[in-house]
């Protein structure tokens, strides 16, 4: 983490820029989106439709996290990579949790059995 | 090392040695990036809510997904979104030349495609509430707006500070102050991208199916 440059200019962080990786980001997630698009207008002939969505989505996000921000474990990213990668798993068991808790409650409580 | 007594000499050869160099832009980088990932539980907590309120019970009765979300202006908001972070990339490849005009001219291009975002956005809740489908009209629609908001309300803060980086540049040009804040402003402004193909994906394009 430590570095010795007086000009910002060649900072490390600076330095990996890469506009090729920035362009390749650019391409996928918006080919991904299309096919997601495509996929939900016509998701009654797609079979498990939501689970190919995820599928696109999750892919998307991975060429961003890897092209945009450049997360990998060199010595000038490894501290923002670890800390991503503990924090993943809050999020997932923050949404997925809630999800499961409340995926059958509608069995438990029979509040949902009212609805027409 | 420093020892159990704490005397001088020996704390001058650890970390606390007076000529260690303090990294001012890699640790508020970091610093910042701590900050990206608490702002994204915010969002968890968020998309926990949408996710148990869209059942068709929570809409009492008022409009569902199917009702709100229109595909073809979702996807016109995604282009706008990744158009303006390929050009924040090109901000930041202009800074590493050193071109201060070309980190001007990236400014403005990710300004002026981010503001198109914030204005589809604002137009597709203006035609909401005009049709009477407003936040407080049930658990779902408050969950509703206060994700896809929430988001809005990110990307209006991105322009206000992209806004803000133009003139620093322009008049400070590339200080460690100035390059710390873009590489900030990337962080954020990536992750604001990241959190769209989420907001996308499993509220937009769950509406469609």
């Amino acid at each position: 983490m430590a570095h010795d440059a007086h000009d910002p200019l060649q900072h490390p962080e600076v330095r990996l820029v890469n506009g090729r990786a920035y362009i390749a980001a650019f391409i996928v997630a918006t080919a991904l989106m299309t096919a997601a698009l495509a996929v939900a207008l016509h998701g009654s002939a797609v079979p498990h439709a939501m689970l190919v969505l995820s599928g696109a989505a999750a892919l998307a996000i991975a060429v961003q996290i890897v092209f945009l921000l450049q997360l990998d474990f060199s010595s000038t990213q490894i501290w923002t990579t670890v800390s991503f990668l503990l924090a993943a798993p809050l999020f997932v068991i923050a949404v997925g949790l809630s999800m499961w808790m409340f995926h059958s409650l509608d069995a438990r409580t029979m509040l949902m059995n009212l609805m027409p | 090392m420093i020892t159990a007594s704490g005397d001088m000499e020996s704390a001058r050869s650890g970390l606390w040695e007076p000529h260690y160099h303090h990294d001012v832009i890699a640790t508020r980088t970091l610093g910042f990036w701590l900050y990206m990932l608490s702002d994204a539980m915010i969002f968890a907590g968020l998309f926990a809510a949408y996710g148990v309120l869209s059942h068709t019970y929570n809409t009492a009765g008022g409009p569902g997904l199917h009702a709100l979300v229109h595909p073809w202006t979702a996807y016109a908001e995604t282009l706008a979104v990744f158009a303006s972070v390929l050009a924040y990339g090109g901000v930041m490849v202009a800074l590493k030349r050193g071109n201060r005009a070309g980190v001007l001219l990236g400014l403005v291009a990710a300004f002026v495609l981010g503001a198109v975002f914030v204005g589809l956005e604002v137009h597709e809740f203006a035609a909401l509430f005009r049709m009477g489908i407003y936040p407080q009209g049930s658990g779902y629609l408050s969950a509703f707006f206060a994700l896809v908001m929430t988001h809005g309300i990110h990307m209006a803060f991105g322009l206000l500070w992209m806004a803000t980086m133009f003139f620093q540049v322009a008049a400070q040009g590339f200080t460690d102050k100035t390059v710390y804040r873009l590489l900030n402003l990337k962080l954020f402004w990536h992750f604001q991208a990241i959190l769209w193909v989420l907001v996308y994906t499993f509220v937009d394009m769950r509406g469609v199916l």
